[in-house]
């Protein structure tokens, strides 16, 4: 609970109980919107299932304005939210590295691990690549080390970058989301595979 | 009528969010926006204003924190006195927003002005300076002689 | 579908009043105004010229002075081991870089009452509980430290070890500047505070 936490001292066994809690919040929600089959993952790729992007993109968008009126209602400090840093290179490469993995295996780190605790085999598989791929990441860093830190542009939100208020920039986001949402679901009906229903 | 019932879950919502934020933005009895922003009359001085300056405001209201009486005395109709510890008491908060002129703090010690003035200012008041009896703002009016006999130590 | 037009709607006209707000991305004071205020009144948030010399005479590490003046005036006058943040400065940048280690005693000091008490007040309203200042600010340090007076043989014990506190920190004091600029640089770049960064993250 970092922000939170840091200012009311939180001893650290309340902590790492509420890191559990949410943690479990979050694999119950991805385990009963069905990520935990590879199809669904695979189908945004695809386009025959959009529900990833809908899932993911709403949660985005209602802690997004969930944050931005916490913050105004003086309950959460904002500037004690951890930014992640911004590698240009690191960031794209990164990237594609990860997609590819994505489609071929049908899962991505946070869902591999939800259809791992339901016992799936190839999530197992899935695990142990992944953390071969860390594995080598460490081995192999002082020959990457210069890739990986490159372009270093620091923790930027994109409202400070373009420029606008970060109310602003929600209110686009959310606009944004509406049509993306909208799109995918004309795509669904374009690309629907009639061999593969939509519930799993 | 019938769109409105349809809608009434939604329109719901929104209202109740609506007069939450209203009710922050209007009631903000705390601290307000941008710190660094309402700091800003604190550089170089701009706040600090001489006694030989007072009669050359209009409206001029003096918030009077020290021990001594002698402000009041000079300026009797337009001084209240005021306790440090009570400064952020609704009447005197009241009183403070209604002048027209500039609200002028006086303490015995520039210290408690100055801390005063940082606090009022962040609750948004604005107009507020602070008495001082120097002319000169954050000057060291003391010399310094280098000793260049004794052998420098690194500590 | 229903529902998901009526979460739509609501995600939207949430959208629309957060972009009508005047919120900016800068720090405004956590602190309720009353508990500032009584804060900011105890007289538990300074520290005496002489608590500040005999800290810097025992080289205590809880301790981080912070001088408000400009760079001129810090490289030609400082208090050994303190660190320049020019007021300015310190009123745009966000205090956690620097202020975010509770176990550091921040104390501000400035020529006089004004710069440092700003600070002060500036600082513990944005929640940093571990800010406090040097009272009278250099004029008292010189007034009281380096001005100290043997003043005869017949003063109590601790008339005795304030006037000895005294003397040791007015000489580290003159030591420290009145050296070359080059060596002044080298003992302050030794005392940099390193810029504390958020922590967080997947790492």
């Amino acid at each position: 609970m970092g922000p939170l936490s840091s200012y009311l001292l939180f001893p650290e066994w309340l902590d790492l109980l509420i890191a559990f809690m949410i943690g479990t919040g979050f694999g119950f929600a991805l385990e009963q919107a069905g990520f935990s089959s590879s199809r669904k993952l695979a189908g945004m790729f695809y386009g025959y299932d959009t529900t990833v992007l809908k899932v993911f993109f709403t949660a985005a968008i209602v802690a997004l304005i969930g944050s931005q009126f916490l913050n105004y209602f003086g309950l959460l400090n904002l500037n004690q939210v951890y930014v992640n840093e911004f590698y240009t290179g690191a960031a794209i490469i990164g990237g594609v590295i990860m997609g590819a993995g994505f489609i071929m295996g049908g899962f991505c780190p946070g869902t591999g691990l939800c259809a791992l605790s339901i016992g799936k085999i190839d999530a197992f598989v899935f695990a142990a690549g992944g953390l071969t791929g860390a594995f080598l990441f460490a081995e192999t860093y002082p020959a990457i080390q210069d890739l990986a830190n490159s372009n270093y542009k620091g923790a930027v939100k994109i409202n400070e970058s373009l420029g606008m208020s970060p109310g602003l920039f929600t209110l686009l986001l959310v606009v944004a989301a509406a049509l993306m949402f909208w799109v995918a679901e004309i795509a669904e009906k374009r690309f629907a595979r009639p061999e593969i229903t939509n519930e799993l | 009528m019938d769109a409105l019932k349809k809608y009434r879950f939604v329109s719901g919502v929104f209202l109740i969010l609506l007069t939450a934020v209203l009710y922050r933005s209007f009631t903000h009895s705390g601290f307000r926006y941008d710190a660094p922003r309402l700091a800003g009359q604190s550089f170089q001085g701009s706040n600090i204003i001489t006694e030989e300056q007072i009669p050359g405001f209009q409206d001029a209201l003096i918030i009077d924190m020290s021990n001594s009486e002698v402000l009041k005395d000079r300026y009797s109709e337009i001084t209240l006195k005021v306790r440090p510890d009570s400064i952020l008491d609704k009447k005197n908060i009241r009183r403070m927003l209604k002048n027209k002129g500039p609200v002028i703090l006086v303490s015995s010690e520039n210290t408690i002005s100055a801390r005063i003035w940082m606090l009022l200012s962040q609750k948004g008041l604005k107009n507020i300076f602070i008495l001082s009896e120097e002319k000169d703002f954050e000057v060291l009016k003391n010399k310094f002689r280098t000793d260049t006999l004794s052998i420098p130590e690194l500590i | 579908m229903e529902m998901r037009k009526k979460i739509t709607i609501i995600l939207l006209l949430s959208g629309l009043i957060l972009a009508l707000l005047p919120l900016s991305a800068n720090r405004s004071f956590l602190i309720k105004p009353e508990k500032l205020l009584s804060d900011v009144l105890n007289s538990d948030v300074a520290l005496t010229v002489d608590q500040v010399a005999k800290l810097i005479v025992n080289e205590d590490s809880t301790i981080r002075l912070i001088d408000l003046r400009s760079p001129e005036e810090f490289s030609s006058l400082s208090i050994p081991g303190s660190v320049n943040v020019p007021y300015s400065d310190l009123i745009s940048s966000d205090l956690y870089i620097f202020m975010n280690d509770r176990n550091i005693r921040n104390i501000f000091y400035s020529n006089t009452a004004f710069y440092s008490n700003y600070a002060l007040v500036y600082a513990r309203g944005l929640g940093y509980k571990n800010s406090f200042v040097m009272e009278g600010g250099l004029s008292e340090w010189f007034n009281t430290v380096m001005e100290s007076k043997f003043t005869g043989e017949r003063i109590s014990a601790r008339e005795n070890a304030l006037y000895e506190t005294r003397t040791k920190a007015a000489q580290l004091f003159t030591q420290f500047n009145s050296m070359p600029d080059s060596l002044k640089a080298v003992f302050m770049a030794a005392n940099k505070f390193s810029a504390k960064k958020l922590d967080g993250g997947c790492e």
